[in-house]
């Protein structure tokens, strides 16, 4: 899975991230901060740098939206976004979403490595006394693994909600405008257009990882209702080779299924049979 | 391992080899029979269809194009399963997790006996959006006497009894009948072929005691000219 991350941060990077600094003292001019903090968290996420992406959002100070309805409605009376400052705002919260699922997966990641208790060894010539010591080591890990296992459910819990929170953004998917523009900015929907293919199958095989490792293989198969969704259409932004990467994952699911004597798709088999090694 | 996948009784595991081999076409072909033969479960033919659809799509001939049209067709059809109200579900004894898979005539069936939600006309539009999935070679069902069934039992929800007012045409845009023929004008539909024939309609049996109703045929009239001015 190609999902690694750049975090590397250059001083041209640095540049585009503080000049985001100027635009954020004068809250009249919110809309267009968060205009160029969207255009620069594009740029960052298209080339995996999530660290310089993440540090631009933060820039934004967390009550923008806030901020941009007021001002607007100040000026002009009405609580309506126009078109162009709606699609900006819902720009925000796709990176929003993507920001903190990735954030998520990165805890879990971290938790899944780097917490998990050693298991205590016992050399062959122990004595008495080693034994005894041994054996509550191995009580107390036992309870270190439990503790682990439970952080690790609820974690993984969460990262879940998270992905689906991109996969399945309301109202059209995550990078779609809702309003229609007069003139379109051509440039910025190409580029949308571009994070969907690019963001959208990594964030489905990551899913997979999470639930194939958490031992949810059926939830693992519905991956393709989701995908094949004329909904939500996600099948569009896969190449067909990710589309067999994709069917690939699938089929492991269904294997480990077996291995846990219910049929392929995780549910109860309707014939006696043994498990099954292909 | 092919051959012997292809026996009856493991005929389910063999799109599991098609796709180790990456032959996605009879991967497709394969998930797609499975999928007609799957009654029991809804959630289960879904996914079947699904994965069918993803084979589809990865395999590098085109020719699949039909068969995931039908394919979207069907899972459409699921979605109308998967969208029936809580409460109906509840009243048959239907679990929403572990749904058969209905027919789309009981799926009319159970939208049109829908009495407490809301908007009933959408669901009397769910209905009558349905009967286009009804296989028309069938002997055994008169898509058309069915039609007006639906549009029968969507008059038998009002009274059509003139209010206070005296006004026809308010009554009768109150009523889920017009309702339903604003709804399919509103999605572009041409009402023309859409609305059933108004002589037909009044012939219709389920109209019961309604059928004889001068009030009923005078207000239906003004309906039918009505939409005629404003929504042709």
């Amino acid at each position: 899975i190609d999902q690694e991350i750049d975090t590397t941060i250059t001083q041209e990077d640095r540049k585009k991230i503080d000049a985001i600094d100027w635009l954020v003292f004068d809250q009249s001019q919110r809309s267009e901060a968060m205009r160029q903090a969207n255009a620069v968290m594009r740029s960052f996420i298209a080339i995996k740098k999530l660290h310089a992406a993440k540090e631009v959002f933060h820039k934004l100070p967390a009550d923008s939206i806030d901020v941009i309805v007021k001002t607007w409605q100040y000026q002009t009376g009405s609580a309506d976004l126009p078109p162009e400052e709606a699609n900006s705002v819902r720009e925000y919260l796709c990176h929003r979403a993507y920001l903190n699922a990735m954030d998520s997966f990165n805890d879990l990641f971290n938790q899944y490595h780097h917490t998990k208790p050693t298991k205590p060894t016992l050399a062959e010539a122990a004595s008495f006394t080693e034994k005894v010591a041994h054996e509550q080591h191995m009580k107390r890990y036992q309870q270190e693994l439990d503790r682990w296992r439970h952080h690790l459910d609820i974690q993984t819990k969460t990262t879940k909600g998270m992905i689906y929170n991109v996969l399945l953004f309301a109202d059209g998917g995550w990078m779609v405008d809702q309003k229609q523009v007069v003139s379109p900015d051509t440039n910025r929907e190409h580029q949308m257009g571009l994070l969907r293919q690019l963001v959208l199958p990594g964030l489905c095989f990551l899913l997979h990882k999470i639930l194939h490792t958490s031992g949810h293989y059926d939830e693992c198969l519905k991956i393709a209702d989701l995908v094949a969704s004329e909904q939500h259409g996600l099948y569009k932004v896969f190449r067909k080779d990710e589309l067999q990467q994709l069917l690939r994952l699938l089929r492991d699911s269904s294997l480990s299924n077996l291995n846990k004597n219910l049929d392929p798709l995780g549910y109860p088999s309707q014939m006696d049979q043994q498990p099954v090694n292909l | 391992l092919g051959q012997f996948l292809q026996s009856k009784d493991i005929k389910y595991l063999s799109w599991l080899h098609q796709l180790q081999t990456s032959d996605y076409s009879q991967a497709h072909e394969s998930l797609l029979e499975l999928s007609r033969m799957e009654t029991t479960s809804l959630s289960k033919k879904k996914t079947l269809l699904s994965l069918s659809k993803l084979a589809g799509l990865a395999s590098d001939d085109g020719e699949e194009d039909v068969n995931i049209t039908g394919i979207n067709e069907e899972l459409d059809l699921i979605t109308h399963q998967e969208q029936l109200p809580a409460h109906v579900l509840h009243q048959r004894g239907l679990d929403p997790d572990e749904m058969e898979v209905l027919s789309p005539e009981q799926l009319i069936e159970l939208y049109i006996s829908d009495m407490s939600s809301e908007e009933q006309e959408l669901n009397f539009k769910k209905a009558l959006d349905l009967l286009q999935y009804i296989d028309r070679n069938d002997p055994n069902i008169d898509v058309e006497a069915l039609r007006y069934t639906i549009w029968a039992k969507a008059i038998l929800r009002n009274s059509w009894a003139v209010d206070q007012s005296g006004e026809p045409i308010e009554t009768v845009k109150d009523t889920v009948f017009f309702k339903v023929a604003t709804l399919a004008y509103d999605e572009g539909i041409d009402l023309r072929e859409y609305l059933p024939g108004i002589e037909l309609l009044l012939r219709c049996e389920d109209l019961g005691l309604l059928q004889d109703d001068r009030n009923f045929q005078y207000l239906l009239r003004v309906g039918y000219e009505h939409i005629q001015q404003t929504l042709y």
